[in-house]
């Protein structure tokens, strides 16, 4: 076996295993885009064996490798914010936010009957502005901070958008939970 | 700290953003608040919920042979 040929026997046994968990983060990053999610994968796969050099074994690689998808979504969402869009979020009517859902259920005994499916696909349907800094501080764990700086935008925004969010994905559970006769 | 102050640390709090001390003070509140306490319970519970969501999702067997066709290139160049 050549140098490289072990390289890759490596790369493939550390990195491969990861690959659901990859393509679940990037699905949730482009908002169940199926196409969009598998080019990221693959990006992100190419990234990182291109410097696999640079990955310490024995430390997490999967976290490794999240980064590196993370990371590579911003660049590409960044480069495409650039350009002038169409519509602004700030400007796309909201429903105002609401405490139904604690109203109706205070001890949040509904979260447990909610299913994951539902809850991912309520994710999925937010829009970008709302949903990566979800994804990246309630799914991912990120800092205020540290999404303040990926983004490119000022803490206060990531608070905004994520109390916006949490509100929106709230009503939109609450909806659910009223069609599936949880709540009345 | 009174419930209005409290409310609009909610996040901060639930997100472990705040500095000690002010998060203590909203902890205190919290422990003889009946009006904030299981509104931040509840809070809590729903942050819980979007982390503890996990739609097991296999990657397209497609995108594995792909991958393992570009590692293939990438091994030759």
């Amino acid at each position: 076996m050549t140098h490289r040929e072990s390289i890759r026997t490596e790369f493939e046994s550390e990195a491969l295993p990861h690959l659901d968990a990859l393509f679940g983060l990037a699905l949730r990053l482009t908002g169940g885009d199926e196409p969009r999610a598998e080019d990221l994968v693959q990006d992100t796969i190419l990234k990182a064996y291109r410097s696999w050099d640079r990955f310490e074994t024995g430390t997490n690689c999967r976290a490794w490798l999240m980064t590196i998808l993370r990371n590579t979504f911003i660049n590409e969402f960044r480069r495409l914010k650039s350009r002038p869009a169409a519509v602004e979020f700030e400007e796309i009517a909201e429903r105002p936010p609401s405490d139904a859902m604690y109203e109706a259920d205070p001890e949040g005994r509904i979260f447990e009957r909610i299913i994951d499916t539902e809850v991912i696909a309520a994710i999925e349907e937010l829009p970008d502005d709302f949903r990566i800094p979800i994804v990246l501080s309630d799914l991912e764990g990120l800092a205020y901070q540290e999404i303040a700086d990926l983004l490119d935008i000022p803490v206060g925004t990531v608070k905004s958008r994520l109390f916006r969010a949490r509100k929106r994905l709230q009503g939109r559970l609450y909806e659910y939970a009223v069609e599936m006769g949880f709540l009345r | 700290m009174n419930c209005e102050r409290a409310l609009e640390l909610l996040f901060d709090f639930l997100d472990g953003e705040l500095e000690n001390a002010t998060h203590e003070e909203v902890a205190r509140h919290l422990a003889v608040c009946r009006e904030c306490y299981p509104y931040f319970n509840f809070q809590r519970l729903f942050l819980d919920r979007l982390a503890a969501s996990h739609e097991p999702r296999e990657a397209p067997s497609k995108l594995t042979r792909q991958i393992r066709e570009l590692l293939d290139r990438e091994t030759l160049e």
